[in-house]
């Protein structure tokens, strides 16, 4: 909310500047987010009497006039309608400065020339005004600059942005932040000033009013003013509704709008010689209900919606928008003025619904103050006399049936302290509270002898309802700077860590030595990305929950993969020549379990290589990336972190890799993830089919559980090992992994390590065999064994090698 | 003599180390080893020594010119070398074979000093649901469905019931739902809030915090923050606890530490007001015991919930949120 420092004044002595009230209110909770000067930069603007207006020669939309600035005679040529000969208006020199920058200077306006401008309020920022110059005050002599202490105009001011949290309706308003500041500096708060004159008839002869949902509406006032006349409202209020961003529209709507920005309480203005049978009747929608509001839209209503009805038709959304039936238009002669409470809830599910909020429903489904209803509706009804002239029905309708009784709260001194950590005196608590304008009265302490405080919090305060509520606020006056600091003495909970918590840690660190960059995307991606990683109709991927108001289409499903991130992560980096990337990313993916369920939330570890794996550099060449590079960094990983058993192998169905260079990844048995090429198609999906891209993904749950939970040591082997090579040759289908199988199977125990320290795959023109040398390493833990049986071992396996295979010993 | 062979061969190893060309070395030989030199005419001594010597001192002989004639050997290929230029020099400017090393994300790291720091305190780091439902999001806060309060924060929604979380808060509740006090635990994780413009993202991360006990206050809740607050930003951080409103802590405070750009003179970064907002925080509100079957009349507790994003921001003086999700390696690289 903006409000204005001059306007506070009027309510308030405030003897500091506008920085340091700002400071105060921040620290008070009245958070204050912007504060901007206002009308201080018119140095360079003067008033100017205008001595003569002579048609310009060329067009008569211009005019050609002589004015005195103080300082001489000169002149100006301005198109403004309303330039009136003796009149003074703001004038602005060549080299003048406005406010918005502009530096005037002088000119020829179709072939007359211009020393100077006179001003329009917009002109000066003063307000949105542009219908003509601005006429300033008679009194004033020619030349007086605008910049100094112009009393009656006020020019200079201070706009303070204020972020009011929704617990305090009561500070939407002038006047409440004026209270807040007479409480927090020990000033008075002075009221606005309400003169009525009642001179029409009694107001039971011109109106009625019903509810019909007391609930809904606990409480309707009205007043009725006969005899106004519309016209613009003058300078100070238009103002000062600028300054607290609303559109100035005529005198009557101006000063409701300007009554529900001074007190916080909505009013509405409606034309009384269009409500039929001379009736309010308050009710709820009949369902199927449309009503036109006042900006023209047609709004279908629910049996939710309460609307203010005449005696034929509705004739407002209660407590949101007039309508478009009664609204005041320069025809208007008599109002009928409407103040009153409308239940928050009912208000908000009626704007929300609508996605139709206004300054009014933002105060009633906050909560106004039910017991300020009718002096706003007083305070209206002068100002609009005021300003509008006509004639005051004596009397006010006020349907109010169950008077409001202020709560009375319990409060325990030593309650408010241990929670606080302070020491205050009843006292001491007792000042704070009334400086709140609450009503604090002794407690009979013969319950449990504890000291007691009854308090009545007043009726705008509708925040506060329990004893909790109360303490806060003794926090806030005694002021949160001065409760001392103390350290807790912090005992172990019931939970440690969770389990997988250390884990993220040890990983995110290995990846990082292993040559990867964490890289973090948003969970929500597109839903066309199922289809471009080439997901099968069964696909879990396609187990999208959807978003149901996301931002952006490609935002508008939680992802169920980290590859779509991972691929447009590499694509933003190719973009500007980072070829060479290795990237992983940490984190969840979501699969849909059932509407209004929580969906299954999965963490993977999801790892990206593309580009080269070896620069040329001085003592090497360079070399493209492969399978064995994504592979032996995801083997290096687990092994770190203590893996074994882990294994490769061919599987049909991974959607987005290529079938020919993928491989499905178990740990004894278990699989727990995929590790292979990008297929090409995926790759142009993401308009990289430039880039070849290879991937592992992990499951961290699945690979949790293969982590062994202890680790225990085993002693050195105390015999020697005994070594033996075999190169053999192959059928190319052959997997390196089924040899070793075979060896560890028939060497059993004795077999202590089985390494492949060649691999040839035959010539350019026969590549159907391949040759592969293993370094079998024998070795018992009890004995030493001797070079015949070890031979003899070796005999046995060679020739299950070739049972098994079709292969053969290589020669040499 | 055998003194004066010794003394033969210390000269000569002397004399070898000044010699830098070939004819020097050539010199050399002649002057020791040749026919006529000075080694050769020791051993023509041989014969003037008794019998029973002669075989030690031709064994040394021999020693000593086979020790020479190495070293001279050995000189000799230097030379040649460096004459054709060939030495092997070491440049150890030229880079080394270097491994690829990668970088962590600025906001891990943020969220690791924070749960350290925090972790050393005495809290445990627990985890909770991206995709909450209302209640733990909402309603078990103190957010009842048709409250204004709920404007504070736009939600994402699944379905009427089910919503992206839109701050770590439900994990207080699923906290204190499974276990009684004392709890004292910190929950890192991403929440979602529909909002995305130059200073927003629709993602980000935070911590949340809470304790609660017997006996905890107000005063323990300044002491906590502060603790962390100076080992987070330095032991000289100043830091301010202004009310605020949150609905499922009262009293509630918003903690400000003095502007780490400008020092508290007055920056855009801080809207000129030197004070920098980090934290939310308060007394946890007694209708949150409520939900959670706790007796608010014998357990007392704090909560605090604070932005990664922005922690990250001041800390490496990052002026766009966008870059953290950009991905970019010319803004990775540098953590
Ligand atoms: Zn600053």
């Amino acid at each position: 909310m903006k409000i204005s420092l001059n306007w506070l004044k009027d309510y308030v002595d405030i003897d500091m500047s506008a920085d340091e009230l700002g400071r105060l209110l921040t620290m008070a909770g009245l958070e204050v987010e912007g504060l901007e000067p206002s009308g201080q930069s018119l140095d360079d603007i003067v008033a100017a009497r205008i001595l003569t207006i002579a048609p310009h020669p060329e067009t008569d939309r211009l005019s050609v006039c002589q004015v005195d600035t103080g300082a001489g005679t000169v002149q100006v040529v301005c198109g403004a309608p309303n330039l009136a000969t003796g009149s003074l208006a703001p004038f602005a020199a060549a080299g003048a400065t406005l406010p918005n920058g502009t530096t005037i200077s002088d000119s020829s306006i179709r072939g007359v020339m211009s020393h100077g401008m006179l001003l329009a309020e917009d002109e000066m920022g003063l307000t949105d005004d542009h219908t003509g110059v601005m006429i300033l005050p008679p009194n004033l002599a020619p030349g007086t600059p605008l910049s100094s202490d112009l009393k009656p105009l006020e020019l200079s001011d201070w706009v303070f942005d204020l972020s009011i949290t929704p617990n305090r309706p009561d500070w939407t308003s002038v006047l409440g932040v004026a209270r807040e500041i007479a409480a927090i500096t020990g000033k008075t708060l002075k009221r606005p000033e309400i003169i009525i004159e009642e001179g029409g008839a009694p107001i039971s002869e011109l109106a009625r009013v019903t509810i019909d949902d007391p609930v809904g509406c606990p409480r309707y006032a009205a007043g009725v003013i006969q005899g106004v006349e519309l016209g613009f409202s003058p300078f100070w209020m238009r103002r000062r509704l600028f300054l607290s961003g609303i559109r100035s529209i005529n005198n009557i709507v101006d000063v409701t709008n300007y009554v529900l920005l001074e007190m916080g309480q909505p009013l509405h203005a409606f034309d009384y010689d269009r409500l039929r049978e001379n009736r309010i009747i308050v009710r709820r929608a009949e369902k199927g209900e449309t009503f036109i509001t006042l900006d023209g839209e047609t709004r279908s209503l629910t049996s939710e919606s309460l609307m203010i009805c005449d005696g034929e038709r509705a004739v407002a959304l209660a407590g949101i928008m007039g309508g478009l039936n009664s609204e005041i238009t320069s025809d208007t002669g008599d109002v009928l003025l409407e103040s009153a409470f409308f239940d928050p809830v009912t208000i908000r599910r009626c704007s929300k619904r609508l996605g139709l909020s206004t300054e009014a429903s933002y105060r009633f489904e906050r909560g106004i103050d039910i017991e300020g209803v009718t002096t706003a509706l007083k305070r209206a009804m002068s100002l609009i006399s005021h300003l509008a002239g006509g004639n005051i029905a004596s009397g006010i309708i006020d349907i109010y049936p169950r008077q409001y009784t202020p709560p009375d709260i319990r409060l325990r001194i030593d309650k408010t302290n241990r929670l606080l950590g302070t020491s205050l005196s009843k006292d001491a608590v007792r000042g704070y509270l009334e400086a709140l304008e609450m009503d604090v009265r002794d407690m009979n302490v013969s319950e449990d002898d504890r000291v007691q405080l009854v308090v009545s919090p007043p009726s705008f305060r509708v925040d506060i309802t329990r004893e909790a509520d109360l303490i806060e606020e003794v926090a806030r006056v005694f002021g949160y700077e001065n409760i001392p600091v103390t350290y807790p003495s912090i005992r172990p909970g019931q939970i440690g860590d969770a389990p997988e918590l250390a884990l993220p840690g040890q990983i995110r660190q290995i990846m990082i030595g292993l040559g990867f960059t964490e890289i973090i995307t948003y969970s929500f991606i597109s839903p066309k990305s199922a289809d471009m990683l080439g997901a099968e109709e069964a696909s879990s991927l396609r187990k999208f929950v959807p978003i149901l108001n996301p931002l952006a289409i490609d935002q508008s499903v939680m992802r169920t993969s980290l590859v779509p991130g991972i691929l447009n992560t590499v694509g933003v980096n190719v973009a500007h020549y980072e070829r060479d990337l290795r990237l992983f990313e940490w984190g969840k993916v979501f699969f849909q379990m059932g509407e209004d369920l929580q969906p299954d939330e999965k963490v993977l570890l999801t790892a990206v290589m593309t580009g080269l794996s070896q620069k040329k550099s001085w003592h090497c060449d360079e070399r493209t990336l492969d399978f064995y590079d994504i592979k032996g960094a995801l083997e290096a990983l687990l092994a770190a972190i203590g893996l074994k058993e882990i294994t490769f192998n061919r599987e049909t169905d991974l959607n987005s890799y290529d079938p020919e260079c993928s491989a499905g990844v178990s740990c004894s048995g278990s699989a727990i993830g995929r590790v292979g090429q990008v297929s090409s198609k995926v790759m142009e999906a993401y308009g990289l089919e430039k880039v070849s891209a290879f991937l592992f993904e992990i499951d961290i749950a699945a690979l949790l559980k293969e982590i062994p939970a202890t680790k225990r040591f085993q002693p050195f082997a105390k015999f020697p090992a005994v070594y033996r090579d075999i190169s053999i040759m192959l059928n190319r289908e052959v997997e390196s992994a089924s040899v070793i199988d075979i060896v560890k199977k028939k060497g059993a125990e004795w077999i202590e390590s089985v390494e492949i320290f060649d691999l040839y795959e035959g010539s350019k023109s026969d590549r159907s065999e391949k040759a592969l040398a293993f370094r079998i390493s024998y070795r018992s833990k009890d004995r030493t064994l001797d070079g015949a049986e070890v031979n003899h071992l070796h005999e046995s396996i060679i020739d299950e090698i070739r049972l098994k295979t079709g292969g053969r010993l290589r020669e040499g | 003599m055998k003194e004066q062979l010794l003394e033969l061969e210390k000269k000569a190893i002397t004399d070898l180390k000044t010699i830098s060309d070939a004819s020097e070395l050539e010199q050399f030989r002649v002057t020791y080893l040749g026919k006529k030199g000075l080694l050769t005419s020791v051993m023509k001594r041989l014969g003037e020594l008794p019998a029973n010597e002669r075989p030690e001192f031709g064994k040394l002989a021999n020693r000593i010119k086979t020790n020479l004639s190495g070293l001279l050997d050995e000189l000799r290929d230097k030379i040649s070398a460096k004459a054709a230029g060939q030495e092997t020099i070491l440049d150890v400017t030229l880079p080394g074979r270097a491994p690829f090393y990668g970088h962590l994300h600025p906001l891990s790291l943020i969220i690791k000093d924070v749960c350290q720091i925090l972790s050393r305190m005495g809290f445990r780091v627990v985890k909770g649901p991206n995709v909450e439902l209302d209640y733990y999001n909402f309603e078990a806060l103190n957010i009842p469905r048709d409250h204004p309060a709920r404007d504070m924060q736009d939600t994402f929604y699944v379905s009427d019931n089910v919503v992206l979380r839109t701050h770590t808060s439900p994990i207080q509740i699923r906290v204190m739902e499974t276990q009684n006090p004392p709890v004292s635990i910190i929950a890192p994780g991403k929440v979602y809030r529909r909002d995305s413009d130059v200073s927003h993202t629709p993602m980000f991360h935070q911590v949340e915090g809470l304790l609660v006990d017997q006996h905890v206050t107000f005063g323990d809740l300044k002491g906590t923050l502060t603790c962390f607050l100076n080992e987070m930003f330095g032991p000289d951080t100043r830091l301010r606890f202004r009310p605020s409103f949150f609905p499922f802590t009262e009293p509630s405070a918003e903690v400000d530490i003095r502007c780490v750009i400008c020092g508290g003179r007055g920056c855009r970064t801080c809207s000129n007001t030197g004070w920098l907002e980090i934290l939310g925080s308060g007394m946890v509100d007694p209708a949150v015991y409520g939900f959670v079957d706790y007796d608010a009349e014998v357990y007392s507790g704090f909560a605090f919930g604070m932005g990664i994003e922005r922690l990250a921001m001041l800390k490496y003086g990052i002026d766009d949120i966008q870059l953290f999700y950009r991905n970019d390696m010319r803004f990775l690289r540098q953590f």
